[in-house]
């Protein structure tokens, strides 16, 4: 593997860098949530974060997206077709966020349709994800084969160490990137931080404290949709509030509708949907097959748990916890796992 | 950006035949392959729009039947022949009309579920030397809500047709009886070769298919196609999701044998 150091009193030179040639995706804070937003300069970066409250989903599947926007005479319509991505660098992603991203992939690129809205963005994005120095209470990353300093999905790796950042170049991409800023990457040896790295990330690994075990749980629901647990709790908490669907990173469910800008003008809009709303599943004749929130519940935990595998080979869940940190009724889906471990166990 | 898989376009409204106050069929210009039980996303910027399905196809054009029951079809129910209507698609399997050729074929359809298998009917009804035998139990609440009352005077010698209703004022000349009433007296040659079709409501297809296999039809020559609400109609954005399989793409039209897995 080949890698760089980046010394850290040069990062704020490479964002600026960055920041001119590219449109500059980072970690930002405003009031008290941590979110990724375009940046202007190397200062606006908040990297003193563990995890965002928002994930970086946003940058390939925006919270809300014009599909094209039209000028409709009631005979004709004028449809504006919407720009391709610019070039973009998503700075500072959290290496269970990278993974997040590759499992909507199969979603958007796959299959019979592809969708340019998603893949343009993706061609277009060099993703530099930022390995994790601390641990939260809620993270569990490791249970779905992720970690601290994974670099799955990522082109290029940044890990702190002292006062250095350890750079893994992972594509031809993330080398692009390196060749064309190289006055910023120093050619010093990285054998002694590729070292640190690895004592790092054991070091990470041992500092969980949610303690999660998958066994079992994948076949106990291939083998019963209608487990009694599902009557339990989660169900009998859930207020249907739909934050968890929003922070999470790998849901991508959207709804697409009309909005009005004037008397014949418009824009076709894609935004994030939930499936915990009851209308996310009601037919327009009065018909809905996840009636109850307890179907709704069943769904996003199979959705997470099995679904997502079934069909793409891929995790539904990467581990990040921002759903735990976010309800605001306290389910927990490590709680829903190692509760239907249990289920499973004494089945 | 080259492709957007999510901008419509133009069709021409030829025809509308109005079958009840909140049906119509609406005729409209379609160069292009299309199957029946496939469907398209109609569209009217402002309004939005609406998953319909194929129930026709003719050269040139295609009949979608459409239910007035909200935003985006009462605003289509305001247009007339001449206007245009905005289209996406065709999306989904559809029926293949090549597998039931020269087999008995049963087929169930209540109320608008009708629609999506009026192209498979009309397709034997034009070539009947194509199949063995066909069999038509359509099912309508009452007599005001029956659809195609037309095609179904056309039919009436070219198939066993079956018309049927929930209920209907004393006197009535209809039928009047559940459409799984009619499924044990169906004279069949073998009915472990015939092919059965079912589309309806959830609860008519679950009674429906029950009484298909009680009758002697094999699981895997029984077809459903399925409703659920449907968004992008390209397999991305959930709602019609049930299970790992997206209705919109793997479907609408399923075997039983897989159908029956996919419970929400």
């Amino acid at each position: 593997m080949k890698a760089k150091i980046v010394n850290k009193g040069q990062l704020s030179g490479l964002l600026d860098k960055l920041a001119k040639d590219y449109d500059l995706v980072a970690p930002v804070k405003e009031e008290t949530i941590t979110l990724f937003k375009k940046i202007s300069s190397a200062q606006d970066a908040f990297l003193d974060y563990t995890n965002s409250d928002v994930s970086p989903k946003g940058c390939f599947l925006p919270q809300s997206e014009k599909i094209f926007s039209y000028t409709y005479t009631g005979d004709s319509l004028e449809i504006v077709k919407p720009e391709s991505a610019k070039k973009t660098v998503l700075f500072g992603a959290r290496p269970c966020d990278i993974k997040a991203i590759t499992t909507l992939d199969p979603v958007f690129e796959g299959e019979k349709f592809g969708d340019e809205f998603y893949s343009s963005k993706r061609e277009n994005t060099v993703i530099i994800g930022l390995s994790c120095s601390k641990v939260l209470s809620t993270c569990f990353c490791y249970a779905f084969g992720g970690g601290p300093c994974d670099g799955t999905g990522s082109d290029l790796l940044f890990t702190e160490i002292g006062d250095k950042y350890y750079v893994e170049i992972n594509t031809d991409k993330g080398q692009a990137l390196v060749d064309a800023n190289s006055q910023f990457f120093s050619s010093e040896s990285t054998d002694q931080l590729a070292k640190d790295k690895e004592e790092l990330a054991k070091k990470l690994a041992g500092e969980f404290v949610k303690k999660v075990d998958l066994t079992g749980v994948k076949e106990l629901l291939d083998s019963d949709f209608e487990l009694a647990y599902w009557d339990e709790d989660p169900y009998k908490k859930c207020i249907g509030c739909g934050t968890c669907t929003y922070v999470c990173p790998t849901c991508h469910c959207f709804d697409i509708f009309d909005f009005t800008t004037g008397d014949i003008t418009g824009d076709r809009i894609r935004c994030w949907d939930s499936c915990m709303y009851p209308e996310y599943t009601l037919m327009a004749g009065g018909h809905n097959p996840r009636p109850t929130r307890k179907e709704r519940i069943r769904n996003r935990f199979m959705h997470k748990l099995k679904y997502h595998l079934d069909r793409y080979n891929m995790v539904g869940c990467v581990g990040c916890g921002r759903c735990i940190r976010k309800c605001p009724v306290n389910i927990d889906i490590t709680k829903i796992i190692n509760d239907l471990k249990e289920v499973a166990q004494n089945a | 950006m080259t492709h957007n898989e999510y901008k419509p376009f133009l069709a021409e409204i030829k025809d509308v035949i109005k079958h009840t106050d909140k049906e119509y069929t609406f005729r409209l210009t379609y160069e292009g392959a299309v199957k029946p039980g496939q469907f398209f996303e109609v569209s009217i910027p402002k309004y939005g729009e609406a998953p319909i399905s194929v129930c026709g196809i003719n050269d040139g054009t295609v009949d979608l039947t459409i239910r007035r029951v909200g935003k985006v079809t009462n605003e289509i129910f305001a247009h007339r022949a001449g206007d245009r209507l905005f289209l996406r698609g065709p999306y989904g399997n559809g029926f293949d009309v090549g597998s039931y050729k020269n087999k008995e074929l049963v087929i169930v359809a209540g109320g608008t579920g009708f629609s999506p298998v009026r192209g498979v009917v009309e397709y034997f009804a034009r070539h009947t030397q194509d199949i063995k035998g066909l069999t038509l139990i359509v099912g309508f609440k009452t007599p005001a809500d029956i659809l195609f009352r037309e095609d179904f005077a056309v039919w009436k010698d070219k198939m066993q047709l079956i018309l049927t209703v929930d209920q209907a004022e004393e006197g009535s000349s209809y039928q009047v009886g559940l459409v799984t009433d009619y499924i044990p007296k169906l004279s069949l040659k073998n009915a472990e070769t015939a092919e059965a079709i079912v589309v309806g409501p959830p609860v008519m297809i679950h009674f429906t298919t029950l009484a298909l296999l009680k009758a002697g039809f094999r699981e895997e020559n029984i077809w459903v196609s399925m409703e659920r609400k449907m968004c992008c109609g390209i397999g991305k954005c959930g709602h019609c999701k049930v299970n790992d399989t997206y209705i919109c793409l793997d479907g609408p039209v399923f075997n039983f044998t897989k159908s029956r897995e996919l419970i929400d």
